[in-house]
């Protein structure tokens, strides 16, 4: 049996509403190496219709783009696909036209429950000759479609649920939320359906509910950002979660004193746990969902992507500084590393990594660090901790009127 | 804490006292769909009491099932945390039947008793406690020390 009609069978499972049989069939004919131009492009574009995921039906595309360059069919689907407000299953035909190839792909809607064509059981198929479909190398651990857009990713195996995120640069960091990730040192990020890769959590910022990811990768290509800071009021946004949903909303008007970074919108539910990416009516990245709100209305606010890019820039300064070592508890970058007895971090005082697993002991040397022994000390216990509140820190008695 | 260093051997009496705090929690008026946490391993539910954000968690520590209450108040702020680290050691010894802890970078007012002999009064009483401490005490916090509330902007 040729490639084709291996490709012929899936088109005709899938017509018959067995997605997954059809997806099989047109993943053992994609191995053959000889199938290309229109053909794969045509493979791939159903292999497209059978997943509901919005990534990997983009990946597809994209890889359908690639094998076919001129193919407006496929440039159409992903038009589509990236628009604003991403139809879920848009009929790509509403006029039959003539076909370029054997089987064009069906619009979205051929899950519907219609009566199959065919009753006739699917043919195993046979195995195609050695000399078609080439043996696949043995595949590195993670490979990435270099050509793919990565419009999302997913964050799986956290306290709150699973969470979207998306990349902000071509060396796989990835931007989320710290809702999403709690205090995790590592999750598993999800590119499409069948990729994951485990990424390090690099720099958490509490204050703005944001978490950046290392996952390792080389990315091709990046969303388009917007260049405005300003989001002008009642503008449209739409965030996509990875695992298919999409919100829209508008920019609210508000009345309160808000920081500059904080978007708000009109979304009050996010289908995930948040980092949904955020995007206005030109479909462009202007920012990342999270689930905060404010005390008096229950919509969601955003994070704009400036801010986001600016903390990225400010992490990569405090990467660039010798024997810094990640806090997992904080998420702020300790410098205790470098130093004799640096257990602890100077942010947020819990043990560094280093420091967890051996016997520690006092080290008073480090006070400086922690911010002690910069003040008068007190009367009654001649500690040099400081006061607070004129008390202080560290027996609590009052400190003499009069005495800074 | 929170239920995630236990054994999988201990799952089928832990999933009893589900049962049971489920009924508990739906008496006092928790909508169980909405509430129920999405967790990769063992039992929550989240809801709101008040302003303040609840979080039930059933765990087991040398065969005692306890049932905790948690509400995250702030997320720590960068500086000025030993005066906040002091002020919270005070109030632990202030309070009632509710301790103040921290998480990560997450500041929590915390509540565990075991769950044999539990009943939905008492269930409401120890989330009444947690709730109105968290109301009481995250704004002032926030307001002294900085740091972000807790799902707030």
């Amino acid at each position: 049996m040729s490639s084709q009609d291996i490709i012929n069978k899936g088109i005709e499972a899938i017509r018959q509403g067995q997605p997954d049989e059809g997806a099989r069939f047109l993943r053992i004919a994609l191995k053959d190496a000889t199938v290309i131009g229109m053909y794969r492009a045509n493979a791939l574009l159903w292999l497209a219709e059978t997943t509901d995921n919005n990534q990997s039906k983009l990946n597809y595309y994209q890889e359908a783009l690639k094998a076919d360059p001129n193919n407006a069919d496929v440039q159409l689907r992903i038009d589509r696909l990236m628009a604003v407000n991403l139809p879920p299953t848009p009929p790509l035909y509403t006029i039959p036209t003539p076909p370029p190839i054997e089987n064009p792909p069906p619009p979205v809607e051929f899950y519907s429950p219609e009566p199959p064509i065919s009753t006739s059981p699917i043919i195993e198929p046979e195995v195609p000759p050695m000399t078609i479909i080439q043996p696949t190398p043995p595949k590195p651990q993670v490979t990435i479609n270099a050509n793919a857009l990565y419009r999302t990713v997913g964050i799986r195996d956290v306290r709150n649920g699973r969470g979207t995120g998306f990349f902000i640069n071509r060396e796989g960091i990835v931007a989320t939320t710290r809702y999403v990730v709690s205090g995790e040192r590592t999750v598993r990020v999800q590119l499409d359906e069948r990729q994951e890769v485990e990424a390090q959590v690099v720099r958490v910022y509490s204050d703005v509910d944001l978490v950046f990811l290392s996952t390792g990768l080389t990315i091709q290509h990046l969303l388009p950002t917007v260049n405005n800071t300003n989001l002008p009021e009642n503008s449209a946004l739409v965030a996509h979660s990875h695992y298919g949903k999409s919100v829209t909303g508008k920019r609210r008007a508000t009345k309160n004193e808000l920081k500059h970074y904080w978007i708000p919108t009109t979304i009050e539910t996010l289908p995930d746990a948040g980092g949904l990416p955020l995007f206005n009516d030109a479909n462009q990245l202007v920012g990342m969902m999270t689930k905060n709100t404010s005390k008096t209305t229950a919509y969601c606010f955003g994070l704009h992507i400036h801010h986001i890019y600016l903390l990225w820039e400010r992490t990569q300064l405090d990467f660039g500084e010798p024997n810094t070592v990640y806090c997992g508890k904080c998420g702020n970058r300790s410098k205790s590393l470098s130093a004799k007895g640096g257990y602890y971090c100077e942010s947020c005082g819990a043990v560094l990594p280093h420091g967890e697993d051996i016997r520690r002991f006092p080290t008073p040397e480090m006070a400086w660090r922690y911010g002690e022994n910069l003040n008068a000390p007190c009367d009654y216990c001649q500690s040099r901790v400081g006061f607070y509140d004129d008390k202080c820190l560290r027996c609590g008695t009052a400190k003499k009127k009069g005495k800074k | 804490m929170f239920g995630r260093n236990r054994s999988k051997n201990e799952t089928k009496p832990l999933e009893r006292y589900v049962r049971d705090v489920e009924v508990i929690l739906q008496k006092i008026g928790v909508n169980l769909e909405e509430a129920k946490m999405a967790l990769e391993e063992g039992y929550g539910w989240e809801f709101r009491r008040g302003s303040a954000s609840i979080e039930i968690y059933i765990v087991q520590r040398d065969d005692k099932t306890f049932l905790q209450v948690l509400s995250p108040i702030m997320y720590l702020p960068q500086s000025n945390l030993l005066p906040l680290y002091r002020r919270m050691l005070e109030y632990n010894l202030q309070m009632t039947s509710a301790s103040l802890g921290i998480f990560n970078d997450l500041v929590y007012v915390f509540s565990e008793r075991p769950v044999i002999g539990l009943d939905a009064d008492e269930t409401d009483a120890i989330i009444d406690f947690v709730s109105a401490y968290a109301d009481e005490l995250d704004n002032g916090f926030v307001n002294e020390f900085g740091g972000r509330l807790y799902l707030q902007v």
